[in-house]
């Protein structure tokens, strides 16, 4: 087993290989847990609220009761502090609010707006005006009944219509956390470091025994080509599951709570149908490519913007439809798609059920290209002898 | 000396894999930002019509029968045809709807999960719920009012916020900016890489270029000249590209854009001679260096997460003030959102003294390079 142990000694040699792309992949799950939101002790329904912070230059009884309201109804972060406005371009907060003076004063005629600094357009800017809205609407009618009462008194009955909700009902089966879009979101993620790494690693290795030096010294041993070819082909097998399982401890270490589905299984071959693709398009680009350095230059753009228009980074519902197509032709696409299906289906077998076909597409990626490069190669064997 | 410019361009040109990551590979990465990104913040967090279901026959007397065509007016909802409410729940699982909206005793909601959707569909509702209560208040203490059109007055709602408009408030911004901070930056590269032909004991091309009979001076000030205009012309394309076909805005003091960047440029040069002239050992180490400061200054600019470069700002100041990618992307930002010209300033004057620095220290270094006498 002399060229097997040959090839992890290369492999010991270039550690930048697996390290890098790692801690990239840490850096990605760090980024998306930001995104995605998942808690384990969550049994019911909880709404999301808008962070925001206030500016009252009123300091009116009805200001101090809307933001009374807002500290109950919304993330509130206090007063706005001088930088409230860079906060809410890199999304800190999701509003700010300004309450002019003489706003109680000017309300039934003349009424100022309250102005909102928010995202344009955005939900939590409509999330917003909803909630101020609640607020300020019991003010304005009760001052248009004209009951005859003081201030104060308004706005404790408001206060105490605002107690009164909507009656919420969970639809059977759901409302408890379901961690699988969390889950799916970081396996996609993982496809990124899967191709990179089994790529780098394997094709590193095929290109460095290509050498026509090591070639040569390889064909006159006395070593049989064939059992020569299969401890390779071994070491690359080896590399490869052992990046994945790595792969795989990371996300298990990572989010180990988020394993509480019966989904797993299904999502974990999904990743493990990558790693053949990724398998088949090493031993490709082994044949192809010459010198290591180039096939960094080109897995790096592979492996990040296949990620980038598949969706492995942003939702694919997101992405354009004629990006989305252009995908089609890339591994990563149909994994993606598969975890976006194993989402939303209904059942465990459902999952089962949506994930045959993108997984027979990944599958057929990786016995595609390594048949290309089984003929690249016995092709340049040929010229050579030739 | 025509022919060491050549000879220069000739040499730094030649290295195809550093002008694929210096050039080729950020015009990648701003197309695939472009694809993904800018798509992403613009609609991602764009406010549509709430679909729902209603299903059941709604009276007369019915408050929702009064409210939902105001609401539907409003875009705020839009109620589909389905009036079987296994229908309802059917497209309530598949995602097909937010909700299923009910009266009953009162109004009831059901949703499948929490989401933005069902937190505003639950505001407008309870809004309304609120003021069925606030009604019942009002006519026991005002009977008369009953009669009146005063109901339908409590259910027309009224705007009370104004959104301070600003259209140019894009998230994506940051993304290309730092990408742009990220091309200036691999000026450090550029200069590990220009040392390497310039130190006579560490390349053969080095050791010929001193024998030349050219003053030392001369050599160091056109290596550096040749480094600063193939860094800038890498500059100017992918400015180009991200400011043209991906149309991403950079303001319009297109002088104080052009500015900063040669500043960060200067700097960036400066401090890969820096790095390389007083860094010893291989050269793989003075580029893995290199390449290590280039990625963490970008990265902390908010390269990957756009938010990383407010949390340096506020929470790292003296890092921030030493990053030069930080002062570009902030230089930028401040542009882009039509700041004072002041921070601008600053920032070039900051990374000017950066770069200044580094040049000096550089410039001694290599004055004292002493090699045997022929």
């Amino acid at each position: 087993m002399t060229v097997f142990k040959t090839c992890l000694r290369i492999l010991r040699a270039i550690p930048g290989v697996f390290l890098l792309p790692f801690a990239v992949f840490m850096g990605i799950l760090a980024l998306l847990s930001f995104q995605y939101s998942y808690n384990p002790e969550q049994t019911s329904l909880t709404f999301t609220k808008a962070t925001i912070c206030v500016i009252d230059e009123d300091e009116s009884a009805l200001s101090q009761g809307l933001i009374e309201y807002l500290e109950k109804t919304t993330d509130y972060q206090g007063i706005c502090e001088a930088d409230y406005s860079d906060k809410v371009f890199y999304n800190f907060l999701d509003g700010a609010l300004i309450i002019p003076k003489g706003y109680q004063e000017n309300f039934n005629s003349n009424r100022l707006p309250v102005s909102a600094l928010v995202y344009p357009g955005s939900t939590l800017s409509v999330m917003l005006e909803e909630t101020v809205s609640s607020y300020l609407e019991g003010y304005r009618i009760y001052n248009k009944a004209d009951l005859n009462v003081s201030n104060l008194q308004i706005l404790e009955w408001i206060k105490a219509d605002t107690d009164n909700t909507t009656k919420v009902e969970v639809l059977a089966g759901s409302g408890a956390a379901d961690p699988r879009e969390a889950l799916a979101g970081m396996f996609s993620a993982s496809t990124y470091v899967i191709i990179i790494t089994v790529v780098s690693a394997i094709a590193t290795l095929l290109i460095i025994f290509n050498q026509t030096q090591v070639k040569v010294r390889a064909d006159v041993s006395g070593c049989n080509t064939v059992w020569v070819n299969t401890q390779k082909l071994l070491a690359g097998l080896l590399v490869g599951f052992a990046t994945w399982l790595v792969c795989m401890a990371i996300l298990y270490v990572l989010l180990h709570d988020y394993y509480a589905t019966a989904y797993v299984p299904v999502i974990l071959l999904n990743s493990f149908a990558m790693l053949l693709s990724s398998l088949g398009l090493a031993f490709m680009l082994g044949s192809i490519i010459k010198t290591p350095i180039v096939l960094n230059a080109f897995i790096n753009i592979f492996a990040l913007g296949g990620g980038f228009l598949s969706g492995s980074f942003v939702p694919q519902q997101f992405l354009d439809p004629i990006i989305l197509l252009i995908a089609r032709f890339l591994p990563q696409y149909w994994n993606v798609a598969a975890n976006d299906a194993i989402v939303s289906a209904n059942s465990v077998g459902a999952a089962w059920k949506a994930l045959s076909i993108p997984l027979c597409v990944q599958i057929l990626f990786g016995v595609v290209f390594a048949l290309a490069g089984f003929v690249i190669s016995r092709q340049k064997r040929r010229a050579q002898l030739v | 000396m025509r022919n060491y410019i050549y000879y220069r361009f000739k040499t730094l040109l030649g290295d195809k894999m550093m002008l694929f990551w210096t050039l080729l590979f950020p015009v990648a990465l701003a197309l695939f930002f472009s694809f993904t990104l800018v798509k992403v913040y613009s609609t991602a967090t764009a406010f549509e019509a709430i679909e729902v279901a209603v299903p059941q026959t709604l009276d007369n007397q019915s408050i929702l029968k009064a409210v939902l065509p105001v609401l539907e007016e409003e875009d705020l909802i839009l109620v589909n045809s389905t009036k079987d409410l296994e229908s309802a729940k059917t497209q309530l699982q598949d995602g097909e709807i937010s909700a299923i909206i009910q009266e009953t005793d009162g109004i009831v909601m059901t949703v499948k999960s929490s989401t933005s959707d069902s937190t505003i569909l639950k505001m407008i509702f309870d809004q309304i719920t609120q003021k069925t209560s606030m009604l019942e208040r009002i006519f026991s203490q005002k009977p008369e009012l009953a009669a009146t059109d005063f109901i339908n007055e409590a259910y027309t709602v009224e705007t009370y916020t104004t959104q301070i408009k600003d259209d140019n408030m894009s998230f994506s911004v940051i993304y290309f900016y730092s990408l742009m901070a990220m091309e200036i930056l691999y000026g450090i590269q550029w200069g590990v890489k220009s040392t390497y032909y310039l130190q006579a004991q560490r390349s053969p091309a080095a050791l010929r270029t001193n024998i030349a009979p050219m003053s030392r001076l001369k050599l160091v000030l056109i290596d550096i000249g040749v480094v600063f205009v193939i860094t800038a012309v890498e500059v100017l394309l992918l400015y180009l590209f991200i400011r043209y076909p991906l149309n991403i805005s950079f303001g319009n003091q297109v002088f104080w854009v052009i500015a900063a960047s040669l500043a960060a440029l200067f700097t960036a040069i400066a401090l890969g001679y820096f790095i390389s002239v007083y860094l010893k050992g291989e050269e793989r180490h003075k580029e893995g260096l290199a390449t290590a400061i280039t990625l963490t200054f970008s990265f902390s600019c908010g390269m990957q997460y756009p938010g990383l470069k407010y949390l340096v700002g506020r929470y790292l100041p003296w890092f921030a003030t030493i990053n030069p990618a930080y002062l570009l992307t902030d230089s930028y930002y401040t542009l882009y959102y039509g700041k004072a010209i002041s921070i601008v300033e600053k920032n070039i004057m900051i990374t000017l003294a950066i770069g200044v620095i580094a040049a000096i220290l550089a410039a001694i270094r290599l004055r004292g390079d002493q090699y045997d006498s022929l």
